[in-house]
């Protein structure tokens, strides 16, 4: 039997960047606003956390417009939320274990 | 442990704000959803009797009507939603919907095959709008409060 910390990501697994696969996977798409708000997060921060994940292929990036009125859409791959979804999964087994404190 | 139910539990909440945080819909978006489906229904009854542009027009409009307002709520809410990923609480009210549109097309059914299209046409308006407006003004709020307490 595979142990369940092996189903881990390591990309999903910051904090700030599993709060964000949670609200991608909730939606069609979000815009960087949003997520900015939500996750109370400066602008730099979410960048950087953003950009790992769609480094890592698990999220889709469509900016339009120019200037103050540009937006940024991010939108999670099929990839994206199987890892999510493995990676939840993993975080439940973990907390099920045997072992594992009630 | 603690840490890793800590973070489930945030991903949860965060899950969740998509769905806590829609903007509430504007006093008049169920009338305009019963004048959608109406005029849907009505575009097949003009082109029966021989008015095919002005049948085809009225949909076409009502289309574009509520595809104007979709693109403009969820620019001002910044998230469109995914129902098969709500929460469970949000999925019920869904089902629900989905329970009152069957509804609405069996009311209206009959309404139109007893007294004809005049009444068939009212009863897919009035029908809808109800149905609309319990989605939006109490299905839904309902769904959103118990989710907020049970995530609180």
């Amino acid at each position: 039997m595979t142990s369940p910390i092996a189903a881990v990501d390591a990309v999903i697994h910051a904090p700030k960047r599993l709060a964000a696969m949670a609200i991608l996977d909730a939606t069609e798409s979000v815009s960087f606003s949003f997520l900015r708000e939500h996750l109370q997060l400066a602008d730099p921060d979410l960048s950087k956390n953003m950009s790992a994940l769609q480094a890592a292929g698990y999220v889709r990036v469509a900016k339009s417009g120019r200037g103050r009125g540009s937006t940024t859409t991010y939108t999670m791959t099929r990839s994206g939320r199987q890892a999510y979804h493995r990676h939840r999964a993993a975080l439940i087994a973990m907390l099920d274990a045997p072992g594992a404190p009630p | 442990m603690d840490d890793l139910q800590q973070e489930l539990r945030a991903a949860e909440r965060a899950a969740a704000t998509p769905f806590v945080d829609e903007p509430r819909s504007e006093a008049w978006y169920p009338l305009l959803m019963a004048a959608f489906v109406t005029a849907m229904a009505a575009g097949p009854v003009l082109v029966a009797h021989g008015l095919g542009f002005p049948g085809f027009s009225l949909q076409a409009l009502a289309l574009a009507a509520v595809a104007f307002y979709y693109v403009g709520h969820h620019q001002r809410a910044g998230a469109v939603p995914r129902m098969r990923s709500a929460p469970p609480e949000v999925q019920r009210a869904y089902v629900v919907l989905l329970v009152g549109a069957l509804a609405v097309v069996i009311v209206s059914v009959v309404a139109w095959s007893i007294n004809g299209w005049p009444s068939g046409l009212t009863a897919v308006f009035l029908s809808s709008l109800a149905l609309v407006w319990l989605y939006e003004r109490r299905l839904y709020p309902r769904a959103v409060t118990l989710l907020r307490e049970r995530l609180a």
